[in-house]
């Protein structure tokens, strides 16, 4: 559990470094790939099969955490959420998909390929819901600050 | 381009910064709500009202009265440097605190920015490559040729010239496959971790990340383009670790 959520924050820190981001934004990002990634695994126990549950939540916890990491820092939220999204897209699964279909297990490979991508839904809602909500609480807050 | 015998604070010469700070951003992978609200930032920042901006992954139109610009955006990649060095600019300029001059400069810097050299991204690209190996449960021998996996993708990628991206894609995916491949040879390696480890360094995040926040703000044509650009790449991906794989398969190769 703890080298897999290091292992996260470090690809983070990879793909931001590979992306071009500031090393201290790219800390910023590493740090919220591993909290998410904690959610993540801390939860993937408490749903059964493949629900998406887990995901959904991993996802979210990257958009929450990358939109206020954008408010605090003064920079675009793209910075932190790329990089801290990348270790929950489940390349594992579409790669299973597609050897099960070079193998002539064509029912396997529609069974990964399928769950890969309820899974890949269940990413962008969680980050869909994430950058919605907190658009919505910050045009709120402009109108407060005019009114 | 700065264009020095222009009197830099007319509107054309407004729009036109405004415009070049639009291009910048965009080629680079901004959001198009982004790159919109950047413009009319800069233009309502030295007092040009009534602007409207159009922008779609491909191309920039940008109107006030009296003068129309249209920017053609044609290559596209993933420089967040820029992203966050355009947003910072445009602040800088719409509150005052440089003037137009400065940043035309300092846009002009833009386009040649890279933080890190190439050597510095192809070490975390292989790092990237092994961590990923590691966290869709390889042992940790794996750890090594899933780094060199991810290194031959990102240099294959990152190679120069003229190649259409999505072919740069396939090649660079076969390239990732070839380490898989070889551990295969040993029941010692997991090749499945070494490969996805490799490919993993092609994900094409960021066209994801702003598909999503695209759609959010309601901009769905860019959002469309922006997944089948992500569809485009992974069809690529796929069809670059299919190829050897299927071949290495059909001639009789050990796999596990």
């Amino acid at each position: 559990m703890i080298r897999a959520v290091l292992l996260a924050g470090l690809t983070a820190f990879a793909f931001g470094i590979m992306y071009q981001v500031s090393a201290r934004m790219v800390a910023v990002s590493a740090v919220i790939a591993a909290l998410a990634w904690a959610a993540y695994r801390g939860l993937t126990g408490s749903f059964g099969g493949s629900s998406g549950w887990p995901e959904f939540l991993g996802a979210l916890t990257v958009g929450v955490l990358a939109e206020l990491a954008a408010l605090v820092y003064k920079q675009p939220a793209l910075v932190f959420q790329v990089p801290a999204i990348i270790p929950f897209v489940p390349g594992y699964l579409l790669y299973e998909s597609m050897l099960s279909f070079l193998r002539n297990q064509f029912l396997v490979g529609l069974e990964r390929g399928l769950r890969a991508l309820l899974l890949a839904a269940a990413l962008s809602l969680g980050l869909a819901l994430a950058t919605a909500g907190m658009r919505a609480l910050r045009r709120q807050g402009h109108r407060a600050h005019e009114g | 381009m700065v264009q020095p015998n222009r009197d830099l604070s007319s509107p054309l010469g407004v729009l036109e910064a405004a415009a070049d700070a639009g291009v910048h951003l965009l080629s680079a992978g901004g959001e198009v709500s982004r790159v919109e609200d950047t413009m009319i930032r800069i233009t309502s920042g030295l007092g040009i009202e009534s602007v409207e901006a159009a922008v779609f992954p491909t191309v920039i139109f940008l109107s006030a009265p009296g003068a129309t610009l249209m920017r053609r955006v044609r290559r596209r990649s993933v420089n967040l440097a820029v992203v966050a060095r355009v947003n910072q600019l445009s602040r800088d300029l719409a509150e005052h605190r440089i003037d137009l001059g400065v940043f035309r400069e300092q846009l002009g810097l833009i386009s040649t920015m890279k933080r890190y050299a190439g050597w510095q991204t192809t070490v975390v690209a292989a790092l990237a490559g092994g961590m990923l190996c590691q966290l869709v449960g390889g042992r940790w021998y794996d750890f090594f040729p899933a780094m060199l996996a991810g290194a031959l993708a990102h240099i294959v990628r990152q190679r120069p010239g003229s190649l259409n991206d999505s072919l740069k894609d396939f090649m660079a995916a076969v390239a990732a496959v070839i380490p898989g491949l070889v551990a295969a040879q040993w029941s010692l390696f997991h090749p499945g971790t070494i490969i996805v480890g490799g490919i993993m360094v092609l994900v094409p995040g960021m066209a994801i990340t702003s598909a999503i926040r695209d759609g959010i703000a309601g901009d769905v044509v860019s959002s469309v383009s922006r997944v089948l650009e992500a569809l485009l790449t992974a069809a690529a991906v796929a069809a670059g670790v299919a190829l050897p794989l299927n071949l290495y398969l059909a001639l009789g190769g050990r796999w596990p």
